[in-house]
């Protein structure tokens, strides 16, 4: 990564442009590259200057000019996609002044590692002016310029995924309690059993009620930056999270072991972020056993103390997580899911480091086992 | 979960959707105006139990664990298989309903639907497929009496329906018109033809093969 400014406020700027959801570039007038964040070479280390559509570029900024960047950036190895799938680009101008969205297309169906993504790219306009040019302060004065403006944009991006999340998560809920209420009209008019009817009540009451969690836990997901933390039992937070997913399901096939500690250790959270961090998990634990060619479905929930640490282990014996996604897990965005918009997993971790704790995932050649350690004291 | 006492051959609603709550709502809508039901978990549960003799249609979720609807559908098509298909998704991804439609669906419905385009699409999908069945055994026993035809009642069934002569196939197989008129009879009574354009019309329902 080109990073030629090496003063202190950079570098902590940077910290924070690396780890946004959005590919970064920052580009003098002689298209050659100031600074790029992983997400920008991992967008563009396979993709060939062929493949992207500059219709929409500033005019300030020629398309030559814009090749040639990128080419450069091209010249690194591939980071993260070592696939075989194309991917073109297109840009459209954003609303924000010097910021690009960036279309990416994967010419493979069904198949999004990541979903539909928005990228964007500051150009700046680095004065050509002989005597700045190696005037390094000048170039983090213009990137902490835009700085605001992409923290901006990344949060209303995460805001549209997370809405886009909360229609797919409703429709579900909504779509049983419709169809189970029509149901329950025409056999009242058909003069059923009351028993028929009362159990597709108590569906209708679960739904209903499951649809209001989903609408909670987005709202603690919006605000996960202030935690409000109360005492909980873990153990308790975890069952609770449990009774949300299928596992709770009679008919499900999937085997559940639980060993939680026995003291029932109370810990600080912030239980509502807590508890969509374990169901966030359980619901990937539950989509890795439910593949269809695993033989006995197992989920392994664990709880124990372990030093200064609490410890929460959720393991699957499922198909593990391909070794070339491994390092990406908990980028925004990284999803293997069809239907996934990658942001579980980075919530999770985004969540756990808010209580001081850490989340590590290990996948052998088969099954998955996330670890969590919350510390103990000082909550 | 197949009911074993209700009759096998009795036209059935297949619902295939993974999540438990919609399966077991559209079990209760779907029997409430006397339907059959039959529901499935996932796609390879459905496809590992697939009879192509049974009637009926099949509701089939887009979205699922393993084998997607898409799939599915795909998959049931090159094997042939007779059962319309009303698809439903919780997204409304238009060229996705645009390809299910093209690759023969029904109809692509959105979740949530209401009651009464689901059920409308179901009689019309039950319509659709005891027609198809119909035109499927129709077919069927034309190719069975075919089948029964002698190697050479079959190459003189040929030649009548592509419009020739007895004579004309007498000199062509070198044999006398006689025989080709004896070989006719056989294969016009075998095929239950009363005239030579019903034969015609039994010919073209057989598979081209050959």
């Amino acid at each position: 990564m080109h990073n030629p400014v090496s003063d202190t406020a950079f570098s902590a700027q940077q910290t924070i442009l690396d780890n946004l959801p959005v590919a970064i570039i920052v580009v003098d007038k002689h298209a050659s590259i100031q600074y790029s964040n992983p997400q920008a070479a991992a967008l563009f280390s396979e993709l060939s200057p062929e493949q992207i559509n500059l219709t929409q570029l500033s005019s300030a900024f020629t398309e030559q000019d814009f090749l040639k960047a990128i080419s450069s950036l091209n010249k690194k190895p591939a980071q993260i996609f070592a696939s075989p799938f194309e991917k073109t680009l297109s840009f459209d101008r954003c609303q924000l002044p010097g910021l690009y969205h960036l279309k990416m297309v994967t010419t493979l169906e069904n198949k999004k590692s990541q979903n539909n993504c928005l990228y964007l790219i500051t150009l700046n306009h680095v004065n050509n002016d002989p005597s700045e040019i190696s005037n390094e302060p000048r170039k983090y004065t213009l990137l902490k310029k835009n700085f605001k403006e992409l923290k901006q944009f990344s949060r209303l991006n995460a805001m549209r995924e997370i809405s886009s999340s909360m229609a797919d998560q409703l429709n579900q809920p909504l779509t049983a309690i419709l169809s189970y209420t029509q149901a329950m009209q025409r056999l009242y008019q058909s003069n059923a059993s009351l028993e028929e009817i009362s159990v597709a009540m108590d569906r209708v009451v679960i739904n209903a009620e499951h649809a209001g969690q989903v609408i909670r836990d987005i709202r603690a997901q919006l605000d996960a930056n202030s935690l409000s933390c109360q005492n909980a039992s873990i153990n308790q937070l975890i069952q609770e999270s449990t009774h949300l997913t299928e596992l709770d399901n009679p008919a499900s096939q999937i085997n559940l072991i639980t060993n939680f500690e026995p003291l029932n250790t109370t810990l600080c959270v912030g239980t509502i972020q807590f508890k969509q961090v374990i169901l966030s998990l359980l619901n990937n634990a539950i989509d890795a056993v439910t593949d269809g060619s695993i033989e006995t479905p197992e989920i392994t929930l664990s709880t124990q103390i372990n030093g200064p640490y609490y410890e929460i282990t959720i393991e699957d014996n499922g198909l593990g997580i391909p070794p070339e996604i491994q390092d990406n897990l908990f980028n925004p965005f990284m999803t293997t899911k069809e239907n996934g918009i990658g942001i579980g997993l980075s919530m999770c971790h985004h969540i756990i480091e808010l209580h001081k704790g850490s989340i590590t995932i290990d996948s052998e050649p088969k099954g998955t086992k996330v670890t969590i350690c919350l510390p103990i004291k000082n909550h | 979960m197949p009911d074993s006492i209700a009759p096998k051959d009795e036209p059935t609603v297949f619902v295939v959707d993974d999540e438990p709550d919609v399966r077991a709502a559209l079990r209760l809508l779907i029997k409430s105006i006397g339907y059959r039901v039959e529901c499935f978990a996932s796609a390879d549960e459905f496809f590992s139990q697939f009879d192509h003799n049974r009637k009926g249609c099949l509701i089939l979720d887009v979205r699922m664990p393993g084998m997607s609807g898409m799939d599915l559908q795909e998959k049931l098509s090159t094997i042939d298989a007779l059962l319309p298909i009303i698809m439903i998704s919780g997204h409304g991804e238009i060229p996705m309903a645009v390809k299910a439609v093209q690759n023969g669906a029904v109809d692509f419905l959105q979740k949530p639907f209401s009651d009464q385009q689901l059920l409308d699409r179901i009689s019309q999908a039950m319509d659709l497929g005891s027609k198809r069945h119909d035109e499927h055994d129709i077919q069927q026993d034309a190719q069975n009496k075919y089948d029964s035809l002698t190697p050479r009642e079959k190459e003189i069934f040929t030649e009548v329906v592509s419009g020739k002569l007895n004579k004309v196939i007498a000199y062509e197989l070198n044999i006398s018109t006689r025989t080709v008129e004896i070989h006719r009879a056989k294969a016009m009574e075998k095929m239950e033809a009363k005239n030579l354009s019903e034969l015609i019309n039994l010919a073209r329902l057989l598979k081209q093969k050959d």
